[in-house]
């Protein structure tokens, strides 16, 4: 049977949306009526048509307007009062009103995943006192939810993003949404959140910003127009919508283009309006709400007699945060860099689906899982890196490829396992080395070495090498490939990030290079094997094109090696052509190809590569992916 | 050569402690397996359902794409709307509406339906009411349209943003 799931919901003031655990994942249930592209939150009203027909959600929104007396929002602040709603000849309690909106959640909950579902974790503010808490938990009774758990919406946040897996640390939560600013500063530590201060301003968000960018728009169009475009109803929509998509259209780019054709007309025609406005100039718009956030920020800094040297971690909760401006605000005035990752909309839902996976055993039963964090590899021909498991792969997990000897007659390989991002071996951290031996004399590509790179739960790597023609094997296992610091980490993978250009112009000649190697290989064997059916004319070609081709391969010139790698092939081909017109002539004649003539030019190896047919090390070459 | 040391008396009667030890470990290590077999069959079967999720989410993922598109499109509807509305008859405004005609058809057979509201009774799951006026028409009715409301396929997009009739304050019912 499988185990019940617990449900974790943040019922906001204005919005509420819930999650839960799946396949190890939290992930956001989605209302009923679909993800727009406001989010998948729902407003948090409920309300009564005349006709007694209840609605809860966006629908209720949409006709506030008209039933104004039969519509309740922002409920929340009433909880734990003893205020009533007289709606249509009945009485509803704060926590009936806020049932509706939990109800409208267990009912999206259960047809989301297919099952019943009985508990559920709410979130609340740090603020919020026992009468408040209390009101929180009989709603969810109403709503048929046994409320195992209430978190604090900040403490939700932080268990988001894991702060919950820290040590001890001060977090400061600034939580900017629609409406209203919460600023809160917890201590983590023994396992628990305990919350030091709390502070806001219940008059300040992102809606306030939207009104700041309409304003100038209309102001800006006046001073252009004449024409006030907020006496227009219509005007007004499409002006707000392009307020809005301005926004967050700013947070990504530096400047944006409000265009509005025909937006209104007067009597000497239709009027259009266009403006540019710049990231610079939203700041500009929005600096006076930003300066609002100073007074709580420093007062909840106060009140838990901090300074801000003492923050180890900010969290930002609500959608207005994903703008620059104020994140930069926050990082200015703490000096630390915001935690990224989660999106800030989601983050207490998320948290609270986290704890209720953990209160109900969920995560016990799950394999915490790890990710190697470097790609592993081994040195391949030309001092190169062939990666076998990318970075960020989960582990436990498990590779294999075959590759191969890259000189005739090579009887032992050495498998050289690294670590790192770098295009060339010594780029990258060695992590030890191994020989396999007594593999059978064979043309260079003959052989068939399987290698495997094997990461089990702990992250211990076993890398093992087998001559598939011998059956011989030879492992080597190597302890704490996963346990780099995340400063290392990211340190190389910053490091190749700026070598990356050098890098693949690396990648670039060493491939010319083994391709001469291999071409001029193949051409030798070639005029070995069946010099003779060529014509003298011919075959003093190709020696011609074969000795410049080595010439330029012992220097260092890579644009000639090229040059003469082509010249090369092409001579090879045109004597594998002429050679195929002989032999058809004479077939045509005699009715007796020989097989050779197929063999021999006509199938240079380095030319015709099927994508994954590098040729590598000095001790390998690459034969086929498993 | 060396008789056997009594095997049997030895083994008949066994070490009193030693056995209820491996006993108890035989008990543990059963107990062991069977949690590792369930806690391993969940997983298993917690990919599956994440896999069979995947799935799911990445057909609607390819509708909700389409669906991303067209409702970043209505910016364009509303402006031939706009247009159309403010502008004397002539060459050029046949010319806008046969443009608009155009690409609402392009629109719709990716499923883009206009919501009908004028003249209707309002339902706000299809309809916002941004103000009421009084009229002597059944409350509810639509009476003007600020923006036109759309569905893709039968999912609402956007609601209509409306006017409705309000009743008049001369008349008594209620």
């Amino acid at each position: 049977m499988a185990k019940e799931k617990i449900i974790g919901i943040d019922l906001g003031t204005s919005n509420s949306q819930a999650a839960v655990m799946l396949g190890g994942k939290p992930t956001i249930i989605p209302s009923a009526e679909g993800a727009t592209v406001a989010g998948k939150m729902f407003p948090s009203v409920v309300a009564f048509t005349k006709d007694g027909q209840l609605l809860i959600g966006e629908p209720a929104r949409r006709q506030a307007v008209s039933n104004p007396d039969g519509t309740v929002m922002a409920a929340k602040r009433k909880m734990g009062t003893d205020h009533v709603y007289h709606i249509h000849g009945k009485d509803y309690t704060p926590q009936q009103i806020s049932g509706f909106l939990l109800q409208k959640i267990k009912r999206d909950a259960e047809a989301y995943l297919g099952e019943e579902i009985k508990k559920a974790v709410i979130t609340v503010p740090a603020y919020f006192n026992d009468n408040q808490r209390t009101a929180t938990k009989d709603a969810g009774r109403i709503a048929g939810l046994d409320v195992v758990r209430l978190v604090n919406e900040p403490t939700a946040a932080s268990m988001a993003y894991g702060l919950d897996k820290g040590g001890e640390q001060k977090v400061l939560v600034f939580d900017l949404g629609g409406g209203t600013l919460d600023v809160t500063i917890m201590e983590f530590g023994g396992g628990t959140f305990t919350v030091l201060s709390t502070s806001g301003d219940t008059q300040l968000g992102g809606t306030d910003m939207d009104n700041a960018i309409i304003g100038w728009i209309a102001d800006e169009f006046k001073r252009q127009e004449g024409i006030d475009l907020r006496k227009d109803t219509m005007a007004v929509q499409r002006v707000r919508e392009a307020a809005e998509k301005a926004k967050i259209e700013l947070s990504t780019v530096l400047e944006t283009e409000i265009n509005l054709p025909f937006i209104t007309a007067d009597k000497e025609g239709p009027k259009h309006l266009s403006l540019k406005l710049s990231r610079a100039k939203l700041e500009q718009l929005i600096h006076p709400i930003i300066d609002r956030c100073i007074r709580p920020f420093e007062q909840a800094l106060n009140d838990a007699k901090l300074t801000k040297d003492d923050i180890k971690r900010v969290i930002l909760v609500g959608g207005p945060t994903r703008m620059p401006i104020v994140q930069k605000f926050i990082e200015d005035h703490i000096g630390t860099k915001v935690e990224r990752g989660v999106d800030p909309m989601e983050c207490v839902a998320i948290g609270a689906a986290i704890q209720g996976a953990i209160l109900g055993g969920e995560i016990k039963d799950l394999v915490l899982l790890d990710v190697t964090p470097l790609t592993l590899g081994i040195e391949t021909l030309g001092m190169v890196m062939t990666p076998l498991i990318e970075r960020n792969t989960t582990i436990p997990t498990k590779k294999t490829q075959v590759f191969s000897t890259a000189a005739d007659f090579q009887t032992a390989v050495t498998i050289h396992i690294l670590q790192g991002e770098r295009t060339m071996a010594t780029d990258n951290i060695s992590l030890g080395q191994f020989n396999l031996v007594g593999i059978a004399p064979a043309p260079r590509g003959i052989p068939q070495i399987e290698v495997t790179f094997d990461i089990d739960a702990s992250g211990i790597l076993s890398v093992t090498a087998k001559d598939l023609g011998t059956g011989k094997e030879q492992k080597m296992t190597i302890t704490a490939s996963t346990k780099l610091s995340d400063k290392d980490v990211e340190k190389m993978v910053n490091q190749a990030k700026e070598f990356e250009e050098e890098d693949r112009k690396r990648k670039e000649e060493v491939k010319i290079r083994n391709d001469a190697d291999t071409l001029i290989y193949t051409a030798e064997k070639t005029l070995a094997d069946i010099g003779d059916k060529l014509n003298a004319d011919q075959k003093t070609k190709v020696e011609a094109a074969l000795k410049s081709a080595k010439e330029a391969f012992e220097g260092k010139e890579i644009d000639r090696i090229k040059k003469e790698t082509e010249n090369l092939q092409k001579v090879l081909q045109e004597a594998g052509t002429a050679i195929y017109e002989e032999a058809a002539k004479k077939y045509a004649a005699e009715q007796a190809a020989k097989e050779a003539a197929a063999k021999g030019p006509g199938e240079p190896e380095g030319k015709e590569e099927k994508g994954k047919d590098e040729a590598v090390d000095a001790d390998f070459k690459v034969e086929d992916e498993k | 050569m060396d008789e056997k040391p009594d095997a049997a008396e030895v083994n008949e009667e066994p070490v009193p402690g030693a056995s209820a030890e491996t006993d108890l470990a035989e008990e543990q290590l059963r107990r062991d397996c069977a949690e590792l077999r369930d806690r391993y069959m969940r997983v298993v079967a917690d990919f599956d359902n994440y896999r069979k999720n995947m799935e799911r989410e990445k057909e609607k993922s390819g509708m909700f794409a389409t669906e991303h598109l067209i409702t970043d499109f209505l910016a364009i509807l509303d402006d031939y709307e706009s247009a159309l509305r403010d502008l004397p008859s002539s060459r050029e405004r046949d010319g806008l509406a046969m443009l608009q005609k155009k690409v609402f058809h392009i629109l719709e057979q990716h499923g883009l339906r206009r919501i009908e509201a004028l003249g209707k009774q309002f339902d706000p799951y299809y309809h916002e009411a941004l103000c009421r006026e009084e009229s002597d028409l059944k409350e509810g009715t639509i009476l003007e349209v600020y923006q036109s409301g759309y569905m893709v396929r039968t999912k609402v997009i956007r609601a209509s943003k409306v006017k409705i009739a309000q009743k008049t304050q001369l008349s008594e019912e209620e």
